[in-house]
């Protein structure tokens, strides 16, 4: 069953329906929660919101419309008013990423490490740099496609997923040159 | 000069993608839909589900009130009816000489005779 079909489910009051959405998006809206609040905590309580709030609004849903941005949209926004909410501060270094399941202590150490340096690097750009180059490169978005989920033109995602681009290799390099 | 953005390569960067996944991918996911539905089982209903709730009741509500409506309006035409009959009937006549069924003999005797 499509998305469409499941919200338009969904819309006439059928939770089941909107409990497959969320089986199927939330983990692309809890990585992106993530780029948007360094606590893991925090972002999870988003995308709960954001996934409640989407359930009281999913009959004004248009099924005539892509229903994975919409979905995300209304998590983004959640993650923005909890930010607001916690006044998290954003100079805060990230925690350590999320533990590995690998059995292999010093390689897991060695990843965690690159996890971080890449955290702290995705959390010192804006915002909107840290979005368009999550949703482009980690989820296969279209550069179309986030123009109309952030509401910004198509060549301002490009810019901005190119300077993300751009500092995060640079960060990446740069532990790769203390590795050795 | 060249923009360098010219240059950029419109695919995503597989490497790239990878490490922010694996960055960004919180653990236990199955833990987290679970959570998920069950804020959702106690979450209210969403504004279609309300509206279906509410329109039993208010259909219900609206009926009532219209057979309140109805009554009301009907009482009142009644009423109106008496009181035009009892204004033009002078106190103390017979009601029978005011009163639009035909009078039976027995009450024209009583009216001209008088009490």
């Amino acid at each position: 069953m499509t998305d469409a079909e499941l919200a338009t489910r969904a819309a006439a009051g059928d939770r089941e329906a909107f409990g497959e959405l969320v089986e199927r998006h939330a983990p692309t809206a809890r990585r992106l929660a993530r780029t948007l609040t360094s606590d893991p905590a925090d972002a999870d309580d988003a995308v709960q919101d954001g996934l409640l709030a989407a359930w009281r609004a999913v009959d004004r849903y248009d099924p005539s419309r892509p229903f994975r941005p919409w979905l995300l949209r209304i998590v983004l926004n959640a993650a923005r008013d909890l930010l607001r909410r916690r006044r998290v501060r954003r100079t805060e270094p990230l925690p350590t990423a999320f533990p590995s399941d690998a059995p292999d202590p010093e390689r897991d150490a060695g990843r965690a490490l690159l996890r971080e340096r890449l955290a702290e690097a995705l959390q010192s750009l804006p915002e909107r740099r840290r979005l368009a180059v999550t949703l482009f490169d980690a989820e296969g978005y279209a550069h179309g496609e986030i123009a109309e989920l952030l509401g910004v033109p198509e060549g301002t995602v490009r810019s901005d997923v190119f300077h993300a681009r751009r500092a995060l290799r640079d960060a990446l390099a740069a532990y790769r040159e203390g590795d050795r | 000069m060249s923009d360098p953005m010219e240059s950029i390569d419109p695919r995503p960067d597989a490497e790239l993608g990878h490490l922010l996944r694996d960055c960004l991918t919180a653990p236990d996911p199955a833990g987290f839909i679970a959570r998920v539905q069950a804020a959702l089982g106690a979450a209210p209903d969403n504004s279609w589900e309300l509206l279906a709730r509410w329109a039993r009741p208010g259909l219900a509500a609206a009926a009532a009130v219209a057979l309140a409506m109805g009554l009301w309006l009907g009482s009142g035409e009644r009423t109106e009816t008496a009181t035009l009959s009892d204004a033009i009937q002078p106190a103390g006549a017979p009601s029978g000489l005011f009163s639009s069924a035909p009078p039976t003999t027995a009450t024209l005797i009583a009216a001209v005779e008088g009490p």
